[in-house]
């Protein structure tokens, strides 16, 4: 364990996985389908998949991960493309802002578990 | 983001954060087992004469482990509002937490803090000083309440709380556990 309280395996699955929902949700973006909660399951259904015990910690995780990775993908492509990072709350009517806080209790909620059969 | 709101935010995490620490402070000092395996290593250390560094290992890692999850978690709620205030909070929470203990830790020295005399702390509703702390180290089950690390009324409400919160911390459910069986 390290000072993020994930281990590193863990973390870098999360990471991964954060990219590919930012990914999914970028496409799915440019072709006028808004789902920021998607990149939560993603990032949630990933970090479960690797862990064999639940961690509130881990969720959290998840969570601030979905947002960021939501947040960059939509800078990346879609109608916010032209919106900087530091301007993503522009970007958020309070459904959006809704969709988001989805993603994130999404993933927190499911990144927290473990389904890898314990050892 | 007006510098008011900004700096609303910091003060609205850092007081929430403050209270956290202050509740959890008092939950791990009534739950024996975890006081054993977690906290009270940090209570021996200052209990004897200074033979290792200001901050260990240990305490190091809890603190910043607590400052880096406050911080990630407050970075999306900044991104999220735009106001990026509630971060600057974390960090300052963070960076008091770190000022506050190195300072405190001066009591510690070749005289262990017990024989300092260090003297009970009045009861008062304004900030923590680093001798109240450094107290705590030395008296940490006191009828004065020193759990706090910034704001003293979070022990103030503490004290006024105890007998009733008291009925749920993890000793209190393993004595009636004990009690029933």
């Amino acid at each position: 364990m390290n000072w993020l309280g994930i281990r590193l395996p863990v973390l870098l699955a999360v990471l991964a996985c954060a990219a590919l929902g930012g990914g999914l949700f970028a496409w799915l973006l440019t072709r006028g389908i808004d789902a920021p909660y998607l990149v939560g399951v993603v990032v949630g259904v990933g970090a479960a998949a690797v862990s064999r015990e639940r961690s509130g910690m881990r969720g959290v995780w998840c969570g601030v991960f979905s947002v960021w990775a939501g947040a960059i993908a939509q800078r990346l492509a879609g109608p916010y493309a032209t919106v900087s990072l530091f301007g993503f709350a522009s970007t958020l009517t309070w459904g959006r802002a809704a969709l988001f806080s989805l993603g994130a209790a999404l993933a927190a909620a499911i990144g927290s578990r473990g389904l890898r059969r314990p050892r | 983001m007006s510098l008011f709101t900004s700096a609303l935010a910091a003060g609205a995490f850092f007081f929430c954060a403050d209270f956290a620490y202050t509740l959890d402070h008092y939950l791990v000092h009534h739950d024996r087992e975890r006081y054993r395996r977690t906290h009270g290593r940090h209570h021996r250390r200052y209990n004897g004469a200074k033979d290792a560094p200001q901050l260990d290992e240990y305490e190091l890692t809890t603190y910043t482990s607590a400052a880096i999850v406050s911080m990630a978690t407050m970075s999306a709620l900044s991104l999220m509002t735009g106001n990026f205030g509630f971060f600057a909070g974390a960090l300052a929470k963070y960076v008091h937490s770190l000022v506050l203990h190195l300072y405190q830790h001066r009591w510690w020295g070749p005289v262990p803090l017990r024989k300092q005399n260090l003297g009970r702390p009045r009861r008062h509703w304004g900030f923590v000083s680093a001798r109240t702390h450094a107290f705590h180290h030395s008296h940490p089950d006191d009828v004065t309440f020193t759990y706090a690390e910034t704001w003293a009324g979070f022990d103030r409400i503490l004290e006024w709380a105890h007998p009733h919160l008291v009925r749920f911390t993890a000793d209190a459910r393993r004595s009636r556990g004990a009690e029933a069986s």
